[in-house]
């Protein structure tokens, strides 16, 4: 398996793409909320220091008393330039930050600049009118707030952020460090937890591998039954435990209707063989050829059987399954065997009444035909057999009742396996080869029926057909 | 050499025994598992064919009983031929297995390798004297010319032959060259000596009164 094919690498893949993702946009969001935090901060701390030096500086009065002496030059110049020692302590050039603040005039002459105050500040743009509040503006490294008085001057405080941008740098290293560090702990605990997950897998890969190698009783047997794949396996055993059954039950018919097959063949073969080795009286050689075709006939037989079976085993249709009679079904098959009864004196007692079900005729009479010679061959001299038909609400009924023998209990769960002979002393030679009632058991299961035998020792034999009527 | 094949398709078993008593074996003949153990466990068979698959008690069974008494030469003849099935006869004490359908000729040619092997003569010929004694061919030869030995001539000859040097009694013949139903009268063998002897020159079957017979 390609790794890009594994589901492990895919899994793990997905995994580490939507880790990344999630990291990646978390360490953004806290990095942009620390910024936006700072900046606000030192905002606050701009407009604080705007609000301070504005009240400490009379320009209210000045620009009261320029209205009433009309514009002069000389307004500017009483702006006073010196402030309190508090505020002037605020803007400090040595204290850290360092706080600077200008003053420009109304035509864009600086009239005061705190000490620490770099050069080449740009006089900021006069805001549309009705905007009176402090504004807040970037300016290389440099954050500034401004304010215009009502006749125009403006108040700039402004800082270096230099401190903070080295600070939030730190700050990011630190986010990516300890994102990569949960990068590495996601990615290697997803790969732990996806192997964990797939372990059943694994194992059940390995074991259809086994069983495909034809090691068919290997099972998955996965401890965890409550998980999903603990589940799955536990289905997969299952389902593997039907097939071993049915692979072993196909390999033992296939080693018995061999062995149906090789005892005739023996026969076959040794006789002609014999018949090779020298001449032989005609007498002889009549005997010979009537053992091999003896042995052709009951070749011919099985291999009739198997492919009657066969024919049924494939069938799965049921469209041409149409109502027929029972009883009608009955009554022809008891003709066809009448020779056989007449000739074993045999007595039949037929009780038939009218009973329809749904199937194919010919499937019907061959069920009937088979537990008919059954029964025949199992009743001595002088014995009875009786048919009956009947219908209930659901089923046509076929019951056969002989005299025989009976068979024993250990017996009857196997009667209607293949190649099952309830009797070891009778002779295969004259006994059917044991698919009789299998494959009547085949046909009635066909029709969605069910073939039951219950049996006394010493009493006889009754098997009963039920058929469904629809 | 007397052997039994047990067997329960009667027209297998029929062409097995006749072909065998053609070859000069004398043959009983057992239809089910347990006639063939109460036959073995009571005559001194050189070999034992044995069906698997029989009525009353099934050829491995039978086998298994047969072998906690004695240790007749068994062939398994079956239909069985997965290796596993071999394997068990094997193990359960036979002496070599044939599936079915076998060659006659590589029955009879296996059937005479087990009774070679568990007799006391390994080898294949024989020479005693001016005769020889061609075991597989069943040929006898004095002094490069093939005598025309009846079939019971030969067998005799053989069964004396394979236990050269040991004196075989009247009794021993006759349980191993005669089967279950042959009239065995009791001047049978003397007669088929005489007849031997003549063939093969007086002096290499020597007679032990009241005893039996031996070659030296």
């Amino acid at each position: 398996m390609k790794p890009s094919h594994s589901l492990r690498w895919r899994i793990q893949v997905w995994h580490g793409l939507l880790l990344c993702v999630v990291v990646t946009l978390s360490g953004i969001a806290a990095y942009q909320h620390q910024r936006t935090s700072e900046l606000r901060r030192i905002d606050r701390e701009l407009r604080e220091r705007v609000a301070v030096v504005l009240d400490s500086m009379p320009i209210i009065s000045a620009w009261a008393r320029q209205e009433r002496e009309g514009p002069s030059a000389a307004v500017a110049d009483r702006l006073p330039l010196a402030l309190p020692a508090v505020t002037a302590a605020l803007f400090d050039p040595q204290r850290n930050p360092a706080f600077y603040f200008i003053v420009w005039r109304r035509d864009g002459s600086e009239s005061a600049r705190s000490a620490g105050a770099p050069s080449g500040v740009p006089a900021p743009e006069h805001p549309a009118a009705g905007e009176l509040g402090a504004v807040d503006r970037t300016r290389g490294v440099f954050r500034e707030a401004f304010i215009f008085t009502p006749p125009g001057e403006c108040l700039l405080a402004g800082r270096s952020t230099e401190p903070e941008t080295a600070a939030l740098r730190e700050y990011s290293h630190g986010i990516i460090t300890l994102a990569l560090a949960v990068l590495g702990l996601g990615l290697g605990g997803g790969w732990w937890i996806t192997t964990r997950a797939l372990k059943p897998l694994r194992a059940i890969a390995a074991t259809a591998e086994r069983i495909s190698e034809g090691q068919l009783s290997s099972r998955i047997s996965e401890p965890e039954k409550d998980s999903e794949l603990g589940e799955l396996a536990a289905v997969l055993d299952a389902t593997f435990a039907k097939l071993e059954t049915a692979f072993a039950q196909q390999t033992q018919f296939t080693a018995d209707a061999a062995h149906e097959l090789c005892t005739p063949l023996s026969i076959i073969i040794s006789h002609a063989q014999r018949g090779l080795r020298g001449e032989r009286s005609a007498e002889e050689n009549h005997e010979l050829f009537d053992a091999c075709l003896r042995a052709a006939k009951r070749m011919h037989r099985l291999t009739q059987s198997l492919l009657e079976l066969a024919k049924h085993d494939a069938s799965t249709d049921s469209q041409q399954q149409a109502p027929c009679d029972l009883a009608t079904l009955v009554a022809e098959s008891v003709e066809q065997m009448r020779p056989a009864t007449t000739e074993k004196k045999v007595t039949l007692y037929l009780h038939l009444t009218p009973a329809t079900c749904h199937g194919h005729a010919d499937g019907i009479t061959q069920i009937v035909l088979n537990l008919l010679a059954n029964a025949i061959e199992h009743t001595p001299a002088g014995g009875s057999i009786t048919l009956q038909t009947q219908a209930d609400t659901a089923h046509a009924i076929f019951t056969i009742i002989d005299t025989g023998p009976g068979i024993a209990a250990e017996h009857l769960p196997h009667l209607f396996d293949r190649f099952y002979r309830a009797d070891p002393s009778r002779s295969r030679s004259t006994g059917g080869a044991g698919l009789g009632l299998a494959i009547s058991r085949t046909i009635a299961e066909e029709h969605s029926g069910s073939i039951t035998v219950e049996s006394t020792l010493g009493q006889g034999t009754t098997m009963t057909v039920r058929l469904p009527v629809n | 050499m007397r052997i039994l094949v047990v067997e329960d398709e009667p027209d297998l078993l029929r062409i097995l025994a006749r072909t065998l008593r053609e070859e000069g074996y004398a043959v009983d003949e057992a239809a089910d598992g347990e006639d063939g153990l109460f036959k073995a466990e009571g005559v001194a068979y050189d070999a034992i064919i044995l069906d698997v698959m029989l009525p009353v008690m099934d050829g491995w069974e039978m086998l298994r009983r047969l072998r906690q008494t004695k240790r007749t030469p068994v062939l398994m003849l079956t239909a069985r031929i997965k290796t596993a099935d071999r394997v068990r006869g094997l193990d359960a004490g036979a002496d070599d297995y044939l599936p079915k359908p076998y060659d006659t000729d590589e029955l009879l040619a296996r059937l005479r390798a087990l009774i070679r092997r568990t007799g006391s003569v390994a080898t294949t010929s024989m020479s005693i004297a001016d005769v020889s004694i061609d075991f597989a061919a069943r040929k006898v030869t004095r002094g490069g010319s093939e005598l025309p030995l009846t079939l019971r001539e030969y067998t005799l000859l053989e069964y004396l032959a394979q236990h050269r040097g040991r004196l075989v009694s009247r009794t021993e013949l006759y349980e191993h060259l005669y089967d279950e139903s042959s009239d065995t009268l009791s001047n049978l063998l003397d007669v088929i000596v005489s007849n031997l002897r003549k063939k093969i020159g007086h002096e290499l079957i020597t007679t032990r009164r009241g005893h039996g017979y031996c070659i030296e």
